[in-house]
């Protein structure tokens, strides 16, 4: 890639008016600084404490989910994960648009989870936060090393939220995940 | 059993516990970059002191500012430990949620909490 093009990707984000991005590998310690500094971007926003909060929660279940179940990732005994994704963090009016995308590989895992995720958008406030505390208690589902609440949380503190798997024509898929706060 | 003094992380909560007195503090923000390490000796001590805890009282005061959904899966796991012991070993434990006055959001989650336990006393109060 030339500079120019990354020049033209900069001008691309400045016109969706995105205020944080990232692609590549991601892991926990990152996630540390990342944080500190989106948390310092949008405190500049004089928004309301409970909005604010609402896109650091979605922003760090976005990145945990991305850092826990991308199937992109760098093998290293021992070592914490290191995953590949991309996060990006845009405004448009008075929203914060919340973008997440990683690879999963199992087409198993892609049924599931357009399974899970459709159910949560159908849920009610109060489906939600009974499903949540259902799964506050349960034991870790098999194969989640995460808490396995991430997704409803991300559902409950969302204003909107959407998805989508694209066919990567490889037997992989690329999940994207966008939530919305006003 | 030796108290336990864990200072504040970037992204983990001051944990003060002293157990002759019988009181355990969480404070700050929750999101531990693994949240089993973290909470996992702390969880552990707290149920050898409650096991062995002659007069059966236990007061534990939480002031977060934050905390991920990981963490909510530790906080879950500790207020059940502490209804268990109260409803089947007579223990008397309270909880306190200590909040920011203008920090609705903070309030609504200890409610939520609150809403299940019945054996335990957990009040939320203003900082």
């Amino acid at each position: 890639m030339d500079a120019k093009t990354l020049f033209n990707m900069h001008k691309l984000m400045l016109g969706n008016e995105v205020i944080m991005t990232y692609s590549g590998y991601m892991s926990q310690a990152l996630l540390t600084s990342i944080a500190s500094v989106l948390k310092q971007q949008i405190e500049q926003d004089h928004l309301p404490k409970k909005v604010m909060r609402n896109i650091f929660s979605v922003f760090v279940e976005q990145y945990e989910n991305v850092v826990r179940y991308s199937d992109d990732q760098i093998e290293d005994e021992g070592k914490d994960d290191v995953r590949y994704g991309i996060m990006a963090i845009s405004k448009k009016n008075e929203s914060y648009i919340l973008n997440c995308g990683n690879v999963i590989k199992s087409t198993k895992r892609v049924k599931l989870l357009r399974e899970r995720l459709n159910s949560l958008k159908n849920m009610s406030e109060d489906d939600l936060k009974a499903y949540y505390k259902q799964k506050l208690r349960a034991d870790t589902e098999e194969g989640s090393k995460g808490a396995g609440v991430g997704l409803i949380e991300i559902a409950r503190k969302s204003s909107e939220f959407d998805f989508d798997f694209i066919d990567l024509n490889d037997g992989t898929s690329f999940f994207l995940l966008r939530s919305i706060l006003k | 059993m030796d108290n336990i003094n864990i200072e504040a992380g970037e992204r983990s909560p001051k944990i003060t516990c002293d157990w002759e007195k019988g009181t355990m503090e969480v404070v700050g923000e929750s999101y531990p970059e693994n949240v089993t390490e973290f909470y996992g000796p702390v969880l552990s001590a707290m149920e050898n002191h409650l096991n062995s805890n002659k007069n059966k009282k236990f007061l534990c005061a939480f002031e977060l500012l934050y905390f991920n959904s990981s963490s909510a899966k530790v906080l879950m796991r500790i207020f059940d430990m502490f209804e268990e012991f109260a409803t089947s070993n007579g223990h008397s434990i309270s909880v306190i949620w200590r909040v920011d006055e203008e920090d609705d959001n903070m309030r609504e989650l200890g409610e939520e909490f609150a809403e299940d336990i019945e054996n335990i006393k957990f009040e939320i109060v203003n900082k």
